[in-house]
């Protein structure tokens, strides 16, 4: 059994993706089931490709064209977020919550994604918000950098 | 940005849809058919940026 297929098989009865689609009452076809529940185990940020190759090796009838269609339409309904990385390549996470918010700092060397919170850039936007008559209610942002050499 | 409205019968949407099908039909794998026909969309819509391709296409094809 692949990675994939194990990691699966120790979800619950629903994945949190699978939950949130029940809560918009969206019909769970079959390769939504598998894309939703793939999208769960995810730890980092596939883009369609990577799905597409995670979700092949459980069902392998599945198309590009569906990932494609059923990304829009988790997109389209705040299931999951898409993000650019500035790599030319849409990437998706879950829709962070309270409890999980987070940034991202990306390596624009070697792509490598880290996930970040800070406190202090949280009252600072806030606080922005609130001098320009705002209620802030969404925000992400995406840090681009190289990591710096080590002194010896 | 104004995503054009390719109906049907329209050349590029019957170009893209060939070009998968027969690389399907002749054995091709998913991904390579499925960019064959991003870039035969591409070809006819220079004007759509290429990370709206797959999102356009991927309602034409299966």
């Amino acid at each position: 059994m692949t990675v994939e297929g194990e990691a699966l098989n120790e979800i619950g009865v629903l994945s949190r993706i699978e939950s949130l689609c029940a809560e918009k009452g969206l019909r769970m076809t079959e390769p939504r089931r598998v894309i939703a529940r793939v999208l769960s185990v995810s730890e980092d940020h596939p883009d369609a490709e990577e799905l597409y190759d995670r979700v092949k090796a459980i069902d392998p009838s599945i198309s590009m064209a569906t990932i494609y269609r059923t990304m829009k339409l988790f997109e389209e309904m705040s299931i999951v977020s898409k993000r650019d990385f500035g790599d030319g390549r849409a990437r998706y996470e879950k829709q962070s919550g309270p409890d999980d918010h987070h940034h991202h700092m990306i390596d624009v060397q070697s792509g490598e994604v880290i996930e970040f919170y800070n406190q202090e850039l949280e009252d600072l936007k806030k606080r922005i918000a609130a001098e320009l008559g705002f209620e802030l209610v969404d925000h992400h942002l995406e840090l681009f950098g190289i990591r710096r050499k080590k002194q010896h | 940005m104004v995503q054009p409205i390719c109906p049907v019968s329209s050349a590029c949407r019957q170009a893209v849809t060939r070009a998968y099908t027969t690389l399907k039909d002749s054995g091709a794998d998913e991904r390579v058919a499925f960019e064959a026909a991003e870039i035969v969309y591409a070809w006819h819509h220079p004007e759509v940026p290429r990370q709206r391709v797959p999102f356009v296409i991927a309602d034409w094809l299966p």
